[in-house]
């Protein structure tokens, strides 16, 4: 069965994700729906709330199954077609149809997070947002495994690791910003910096 | 965690040990890179191994004895002590006793270290000599015994490789630092496991037991906490029943203030009133979480339909042959023919299927139905979400409310126990006496236990806030070691085990909760189990084990591997031969038996040392062959004579 | 290494001190943000179709009000665009252009104005020859210059692992400019002599460049011996193509200045025992499926400089340009013979020469 909010953030971040780098690949869609739903959890939402899961692949990227189906049928539907080898582009047709879905309201309360995460390659640079999500506490550890294992698996502890940063950038951030987009910049810079060595002593 | 300074061997001296008949003194100056001492089976390599050992620990361990057993490391090395001198009994001569020792020169944390200690005294040191910056630090002591100098010998070493106790090194030289022939392998037992990841990655299972206690304590506390509430209240409504039932008596109230009076009855009607709206509170709690459960079924139920109807519609588009309705349909048909049952009946619905969806004039006034449905769904979901956080709210708020009450009946109480206190007749006037009497030291009776279950659980509550932050702190300490250990050791062990064994592995650490141990995942199937794995394979898992650890806890170390005899597939000893010389060049330092049979691994080795990083003893220098043995003579000579040759 | 919360805290603030977003968030709040979000966004069109180098000035804002509106702030009559891509035919290297919406712009050619007389309330952006600016009310923020583009909205994506090399060769290695290279000397100065054991260093710069650019993953392995040659793995679309490469350097390393050897002295001879490995390593680890493709890239840092020895530290343009040209001769060509090795890479780095 497909699933709704898969198609829905499919297509949106694949729309988004065209117009900055004029198409698209399965990996680089995947990457930015794991970060939109991490900043949902950063938002205060639960696990539950973004409705799909993800696992961490034999190559060491997030990956969710229902996105992966997601994009295989809206191919077979000409809602995205592949261009340049492995690539894809949404089509018009399926821009329009992304129209209607954008007016349904349980697809607008995750709009924000899709929105932050695609807004974050203006402010920082599409590679740098792509290498700060390998650093993402869950992703990293789980990728060490070279294993698949559920990612958002409440009980491991890389889990409350990530808890931990989040609590701590929100003392960081003083309130100071009102938007999600602004905590998501800072958070996977502060990452990437700490992956260069910048805070060792 | 720091770097550990594993001593490095330099030098090695055996005098008088009765085995080795060739000669009385021993001395073998070790460079750096490979030791090897080759000859073959019963000649006494194992032997030597163990002598190294005593050397450096004090102890031989008893071949037989499981570490679990011990489960602890001071007591393994406690109990090891007593068998040293049982092995060496075996194998030197009644007459030598006194005289057969072991020296080793070693350096450690920048010091060197030369010691001697007979075999027969495992507790001291007939020779300590410790240089530091070339002086020697212990030359000034006077009068020092051979178990001063143990002693010495024993904090020092201890201090200078970076660890706490002299059992701790002990336990590493035994069962990292050493491979040997009785196989204990590190990998496949727990109990030593968990005291290498403390020892190698500060992951302390006693604080993970602590932390798993803590939590027990934390919901024990909770629990405790409800309870007393609970009972606090049913003692209050008892208290307030029987107030009113008791009438006032105006005989002697003109000993007390009848403001006082007046003001004694407000408060137990106030509480009375209060007692009541926290029962009612109570009862709405109840009801919301009936209509969050109500509502959150209506959603889930909602969502399934917009779910399946999106997922039906956005089928419609597909083409008949990608539709994955119609291929179920298709796949069930099949089965039906090809179990020889009759598909006629799935054909009303495949019929009914294609022309809902697939025929041009339908599929358009569908896929506009589709969406009305759909956005009528969304709304109707919207709607219950709206109400449901609604009924959340309201919850919430009632549950606050229920708070501030009862802390308002608990202050008025502590009025009413005020008045009393300070009035002190006031209860004996307050309720007539005669058939009261008994009455009124119950209801007082009562009152204290209120006061008093209300304080404990004031007392619960904080110990609870207590172990909940000290719970949070554990938690987080452990999370980020064992975060630590994988993100820096765990590649280095996987490659390693890859490198040797040639399968695609993978090695992970299960999570702290349960007790944090190793497991091993051979192309996607566990395998925890040794036997499921060849002897040469579990060999290779532990060696690798042993690299990955020292190589990520320290910079130089020397390793001692006693090659098992006959126990090596000919298909890994070529490449366990390049594997210790890879090793080794990294800056550890290798003192290997072998058996001389073993020639592809020692032929390896010499291929890839060369002369210049390996030293090749043999055996044959140390101690005659045995009958058989020298029978065999010529054809050992030429295996010694081949690898001397690839040594170059 | 571990650090405690506090420090984590005190470098995620920063984190948001330092990062010029979050000065225009604070400066003009919320809309600001989502109006530099549109601007940049259009800078990144923009660049894609005009030839931005040295000599442009670009001014991209989006007005708070209508006195903020283009054909106000310049003479001319603006041009309204709807289609990005017709820039490409422009030759003029001054702009003006306002953000109307996510599908349409303005812009006044020739014609600048002051970004200061609008920044009070209008967020702008100016690309000013060279150097980027985004305006906090009177402040002028600059945004750091980025290692190898000449704007941080002109940095190029690379599906090609060829192509990316190609930019790294002329944009990061030719001149050491990539910061995380540029650590390998032991000698900033001059850039003769490489530290001990620069394989570190060197890797890390390709890997971080590699990471930032390249339209695929990009992951830096663990190897533990030399049976496992690979630095770098690459793969695209969930492994049906990888790239596998390998970082070896040609040089001298030193740990002091006039020791008796280097440390490390690396010739071609190096480069050829690399290529050697890695056409074993690709040999013994074929793909299983054939719908997976692997490739291996060898690629070598040329350090190399003619007649220099522990001691130099200075080098004339002769002797330091010599290796400039003097490719690597290898045998066997597994370049031509196997068509999954790519023909190796060098990246010549140039040293500080006198005269």
């Amino acid at each position: 069965m497909i699933q709704s909010e898969a198609v829905f953030d499919t297509l949106f971040l694949g729309s988004q994700l065209q117009n900055r780098l004029s198409d698209f690949s399965n990996y680089e869609l995947q990457i930015f729906a794991y970060l939109s739903c991490l900043l949902s959890l950063y938002d205060g939402e639960p696990v539950s709330f973004w409705g799909y899961s993800f696992i961490k692949n034999d190559l060491g990227s997030p990956y969710s199954r229902e996105i992966n189906e997601s994009i295989e049928a809206l191919i077979a539907k000409r809602e995205i077609i592949k261009s340049d080898g492995d690539f894809l582009r949404i089509t018009d047709y399926g821009l329009s149809e992304l129209e209607v879905y954008s007016s349904f309201r349980s697809n607008v309360s995750r709009l924000k997070f899709l929105q932050a995460a695609c807004e974050s390659i203006n402010l920082i640079s599409y590679g740098q947002v792509k290498e700060s999500i390998s650093q993402e506490p869950i992703l990293k550890s789980a990728g060490l495994q070279e294993q698949r294992r559920l990612l958002i698996d409440i009980d491991s502890p890389a889990f409350s690791i990530l808890y931990d940063q989040f609590e701590m950038l929100k003392v960081a951030l003083e309130n100071k910003f009102s938007n999600l987009v602004m905590p998501a910049v800072i958070w996977l810079k502060y990452l990437g910096d700490k992956n260069l060595g910048k805070y060792d002593s | 965690m720091d770097k550990y300074n594993f001593p490095i061997l330099t030098k090695i001296i055996i005098k008088n040990f009765s085995i080795y008949k060739k000669t009385n003194l021993i001395t073998v100056n070790i460079k750096d890179g490979v030791f090897c001492l080759a000859g073959a089976n019963g000649l006494g390599k194992s032997t030597f191994i163990n002598i190294v050992n005593y050397g450096l620990t004090g102890i031989v361990r008893r071949p037989e004895a499981e570490f679990s057993q011990d489960n602890s490391i001071p007591k393994f090395y406690s109990r090891s002590k007593s068998f040293a001198v049982k092995y060496f009994d075996r194998r030197i001569d009644e007459n030598l006793r006194d005289i057969a020792s072991i020296s080793i020169e070693l350096t450690c944390g920048g010091k060197i270290f030369y010691i001697e200690r007979n075999f027969f005294e495992p507790d001291a040191l007939s020779k300590l000599e410790i240089y530091e910056d070339g002086i020697n630090i212990i030359e000034d002591e006077q009068d020092l015994t051979p178990s001063d100098f143990d002693f010495i010998y024993k904090q020092e070493i201890t201090k200078s490789i970076g660890l706490q106790d002299f059992d701790q090194f002990v336990f590493i030289q035994i069962f990292v630092l050493t491979f040997d022939e009785s196989h204990q392998l590190l990998f496949w037992d727990n109990s030593l496991m968990e005291r290498v990841l403390y020892l190698f990655f500060n992951l302390d299972p006693s604080k993970a037991k602590l932390a798993d206690q803590l939590r027990k304590d934390v919901s024990t506390f909770e629990s405790n906490m409800r309870n007393l509430q609970w009972d606090a209240t049913q003692k209050q409504k008892e208290l307030t029943s029987l107030i009113n039932q008791l009438e006032l008596s105006t005989n002697n109230t003109q000993l007390v203030d009848e403001e006082i009076i007046n003001q004694y009855n407000d408060l137990t009607s106030a509480l009375s009133d209060g007692l009541e709206n926290i029962q009612k509170i109570e009862s709405d709690v109840k009801e919301c979480d009936l209509l969050l459960a109500d509502f959150s079924l209506k959603l889930s139920s909602a969502k399934f339909e917009y779910d399946s109807l999106f997922s039906s519609s956005f089928n419609r588009d597909v083409s008949l042959e990608k539709d994955p309705a119609i291929l179920s349909l298709l796949a069930s048909i099949q089965s039906d023919v090809c179990g020889g049952k009759d598909p006629a009946h799935h054909f009303e619905q495949l019929k009914k299927l294609i022309w809902e969806t697939k025929c041009p004039g339908n599929k358009i006034a569908n896929d506009e139905s589709s969406v009305k449905k759909l956005q009528e769904l969304d709304e109707i979901i919207f709607r219950f979400k709206g109400d449901q956080d609604k009924i959340q709210e309201r919850k919430l708020r009632l549950i606050k409310e229920y708070d501030n009450l009862r802390n308002v009946a608990n202050e008025i109480t502590s009025e009413i126990d005020e008045i009393e206190k300070n009035n002190e007749n006031f209860r004996l006037n307050l309720y007539r006496p005669s058939d009261k009497q008994g009455l009124a030291s119950f209801v007082n009776d009562i009152k204290i236990q209120i006061g008093q279950l209300l304080n404990y659980k004031k007392e619960e509550s904080k110990k609870r806030d207590e172990k909940r932050l000290e719970l949070k702190n554990l938690e987080r300490e452990l999370s980020s070691q064992y975060l630590t250990a994988e993100e820096f050791f765990m590649p280095i062990f996987t490659e390693y085990a890859r490198s040797f064994l040639g399968l695609d592995i993978n090695i992970f650490l299960q999570t702290y909760a349960k007790g944090a141990t190793l497991v091993l995942e051979i192309n996607d199937t566990e395998r925890r189990e040794k036997h499921q794995l060849s002897e040469s394979q579990r060999y290779f898992i532990d060696i690798a084990l042993r690299m990955a650890l020292i190589q990520h806890s320290s910079l130089h170390a020397n390793i001692l591997i006693d090659t098992p005899e006959g126990s090596l597939d000919i298909a890994y000893e070529s490449r366990a031969g390049k594997m210790f010389a890879d090793f080794t060049k990294k800056g550890f330092n290798l003192i290997i038996t072998a058996n001389i049979n073993s020639s592809m691994l020692l032929l390896q080795l010499a291929e890839q040392c060369k002369a210049a990083f390996m030293q090749l003893e043999r055996m044959t220098e140390w101690t005659t062959l045995s009958e058989v043995q020298q029978q065999e003579q010529a054809i050992i000579e030429k295996a010694f004579v081949a690898i001397e040759k690839k040594l170059g | 290494m571990t650090l405690n919360k506090e420090q984590h805290i005190a470098y995620m603030k920063e984190v948001a001190e330092t990062i010029f977003a979050a000065s225009v968030n604070i400066a003009y709040g919320d809309q600001g943000l989502k109006d530099l979000v549109e601007i940049t966004g259009v800078a990144s069109i923009v660049y894609k179709y005009i030839p931005l180098d040295i000599d442009y000035q670009v001014i991209i804002y989006k007005a708070a009000n209508s006195v903020h509106s283009i054909s106000k702030l310049t003479s001319k009559t603006p041009s309204k665009i709807t289609d990005i891509s017709s820039l490409a035919a422009n030759s003029s290297k001054r702009m003006a252009i306002e953000v109307i919406n996510s599908k349409e712009i303005r812009i006044s050619f020739e014609e600048l104005f002051d970004p200061l007389t609008i920044s009070e309330e209008s967020v702008v952006y100016y690309f000013n020859k060279g150097v980027e600016q985004v305006f906090c009310k009177t402040n002028a923020v600059a945004l750091p210059t980025h290692p190898d583009s000449i704007s941080h909205y002109a940095v190029p994506t690379f599906k090609s692992l060829e192509a990316a090399l190609e930019h790294y060769k002329v944009y990061r290695a030719r001149r050491s400019t990539c910061p995380i290279l540029n650590n390998v000397w032991f000698d900033k100065a001059n850039r003769i002599l490489f530290k001990d054991g620069p394989e570190k260093i060197l890797r890390q710069s390709l890997y971080f460049f590699l990471s930032d650019h390249v339209r695929g993953e990009v992951k830096e392995e663990q190897n533990v011996d030399d049976s496992k040659p690979v630095d770098i793995k690459i793969s695209w679309d969930f492994a049906s193509h990888i790239a596998l490469i390998e970082v070896k350097w040609m040089g001298k390393s030193i740990v002091s200045l006039g020791q008796r050897k280097p440390n490390q002295n690396m010739n071609a001879a190096e480069a050829v025992a690399g290529a050697n490995q890695l056409a074993d390593y690709l040999e013994r680890h074929k793909p299983y499926s054939v719908t997976q493709f692997t490739k291996g890239y060898l690629v070598v840092f040329d350090g190399r400089r003619w007649q220099t020895s522990t001691s130099s530290i200075a080098v004339n343009k002769t002797n330091g340009l010599y290796y400039e040209n003097r490719e690597v001769t290898y045998t066997p060509e597994h370049h031509n013979t196997r068509a999954d090795f790519a023909e190796p890479v060098r990246f010549f780095i140039e040293p500080i020469y006198t005269s």
